[in-house]
């Protein structure tokens, strides 16, 4: 199901004309590549591993708290693909702005193959299911988050992502979820261990937090992955859809990126197809997609979207800084 | 000998406080946000609006309805409370009844207004920190109440009576440690008129120190209000000179 819309069919039908204009008009007079607006901070909760808060005008709020938990491995032996990748949980809670309470979502994002608003990454979790894939898929020369989380022989972290929305509709951007769990990962901070590598005894931590240990080392690639939403409106890709740009929209994509140098460039982690509201054309009239323009897309992502990335990385550096 | 707590505070001094108003972009009507020393509680209050539940509407008055919502990571450990937890429910009826009586509900017949109160961590006096953020957030909201409700926790350190029979001075406004160390409530008033309209307590403690826990609980609240009404009247003057432009 597409997002809802409080959009009538005259209203669509004009939305859609002025964004398949050559240049387009969006409706708030962004250029197409433009992102909105947010608030961002991060590590503001005394008990999280790393937290973060994005606010968005009109995608809502998002809060997302890490917590690491050290767990024994399942196995005494190598531990397989399987089990390793359990070492992460992701689960996302929907909370309305006021009235709608938990549950009263229809799907997170929008995203195809995502099921229920709120839920676990286990099974039919919807969001968390995507962020998590995003996670473990992101990384490549043999070098893989769960390596990170690997403590000692025999014993790991156990990472816990919360996510909790506060949102207006049941349909956030997928840039808020992404933005906050990105937010969070590059602001985890692990305890030091001091009992050896080698030992399977129940691993001793350094209490002094100030010699911890990032996650994700600061100047280290890849980063934690973003998501983009990316619809498409005639030959004319746009950043960052707001609600009535994806009611129009005839295509969309979410593609996650994750930074791969110090210069800004991006690898590609993961290319998903959106559900978009297709109000250009006709009912039952869908055309498919051109080769070429999904092609656009994602490069029109790659390209523009770097920037947005790499401030985004600063600023949470920034942060932890000055906390 | 005045002696200091584990965290350097005296006997009567508040944790710091943090709050802000107008803090979610949502479609909530209010919201709020406020820091007591590590608890941090984020509210948002809808209304008075259309009553989602039939049942709800009251002919002659406003109903009020409260959720509560503990995230995950609150706590010390990962723990997830359901909608039907105990503890949530019992915060959820303790701040539903205080803001019943003090907003003033006959304004707004067959009309709901919902407080939904989300808890980001946690570090002792939940409840007070969760009724400071509603009052807050009910202000940003405009929705008319009698005064500010204003809670605060009081502590008492030892059961143990000195030589000369008088009690030791109660604790203001205990973290997470003293809370699971010693006896505390929880009270709440109206305004700095030392009218108690919430009062919570669950462990056990000699009648003889019970009124100075509660007389301690009150001068905090008294001073929780100042500092909320200090905020509100700075975030008011902001936001006119905003306009004024």
């Amino acid at each position: 199901m597409p997002p809802p819309t409080p959009l009538s069919p005259p209203e669509l039908s004009y939305l859609f004309t002025s964004l398949s204009l050559t240049p387009p008009i969006r409706p708030d007079l962004r250029s197409a590549s433009q992102f909105r607006p947010l608030i961002a901070e991060c590590s503001f909760l005394p008990h999280c591993n790393g937290s973060s808060r994005i606010c968005m005008t009109e995608a809502g709020e998002c809060i997302v708290g890490i917590k690491a938990e050290v767990e024994k491995d399942a196995t005494s032996k190598y531990a397989t693909i399987i089990e390793r990748e359990k070492w992460i949980e992701v689960s996302v809670e929907v909370a309305g702005g006021g009235a709608s309470g938990p549950g009263s979502g229809v799907g997170v994002g929008g995203i195809s193959g995502a099921g229920g608003a709120s839920g676990r990454d286990e099974g039919d979790g919807g969001a968390a299911v995507w962020l998590k894939e995003g996670l473990l898929a992101c990384g490549g020369d043999g070098w893989s988050i769960l390596d990170r989380l690997v403590i000692s022989k025999g014993w790991h972290w156990k990472l816990y992502i919360d996510v909790l929305l506060l949102t207006p509709t049941s349909h956030p951007s997928p840039l808020l979820l992404s933005t906050a769990v990105n937010m969070a990962l590059d602001s985890t901070y692990l305890p030091k261990l001091t009992s050896p590598h080698d030992v399977d005894d129940i691993p001793a931590f350094s209490d002094d937090w100030a010699i911890s240990v990032p996650l994700y080392e600061p100047t280290t690639f890849p980063r934690p992955p973003i998501s983009l939403p990316v619809v498409a409106i005639g030959d004319n890709v746009f950043l960052d859809p707001s609600v009535a740009e994806v009611a129009t929209a005839e295509v969309g994509l979410v593609v996650t990126l994750a930074l791969s140098d110090a210069d800004g460039s991006c690898d590609i982690v993961g290319v998903r197809g959106m559900e978009v509201g297709r109000a250009g054309g006709k009912e039952g009239d869908r055309k498919g997609i051109n080769r070429k323009l999904l092609r656009k897309m994602v490069t029109t992502c790659v390209n523009e979207a770097s920037e947005v990335i790499k401030t985004l990385g600063e600023t949470t550096h920034k942060q932890m800084f000055r906390a | 000998m005045e002696g200091l707590r584990n965290d350097g505070r005296r006997w009567n001094e508040l944790r710091r406080i943090h709050c802000q108003l107008s803090t979610s972009s949502t479609n909530a009507d209010g919201s709020s946000y406020i820091e007591q020393g590590f608890t941090k509680v984020l509210c948002n209050v809808t209304g008075p609006a259309e009553p989602s539940n039939r049942q709800r509407v009251k002919q002659d008055s406003a109903t009020v309805s409260c959720e509560v919502y503990f995230a995950a990571f609150s706590g010390t450990d990962r723990i997830k409370r359901g909608r039907n937890d105990k503890k949530v429910q019992e915060l959820q009826t303790a701040i539903q009844k205080t803001f019943s009586s003090i907003i003033l509900t006959h304004l707004f017949a067959r009309s709901e207004i919902t407080i939904s109160i989300h808890i980001l961590s946690q570090d002792g006096g939940t409840l007070a920190a969760c009724i400071n953020a509603a009052t807050l957030a009910l202000i940003d909201a405009g929705i008319p109440m009698t005064d500010y409700v204003c809670a605060c926790t009081a502590g008492q350190s030892t059961s143990i009576f000195d030589n000369e029979g008088a009690s030791p001075d109660p604790w203001l406004d205990v973290n997470y440690l003293e809370e699971s160390d010693i006896p505390s409530l929880t009270v709440a008033t109206v305004g700095d008129s030392e009218k108690i309209v919430a009062l919570s307590m669950e462990n056990k403690v000699r009648i003889e120190a019970l009124e100075a826990m509660i007389a301690v609980g009150i001068s905090g609240c008294a001073r929780v209000r100042g500092i909320m009404d200090k905020e509100v009247r700075r975030y008011g003057k902001e936001k006119l000179e905003a306009e004024g432009e």
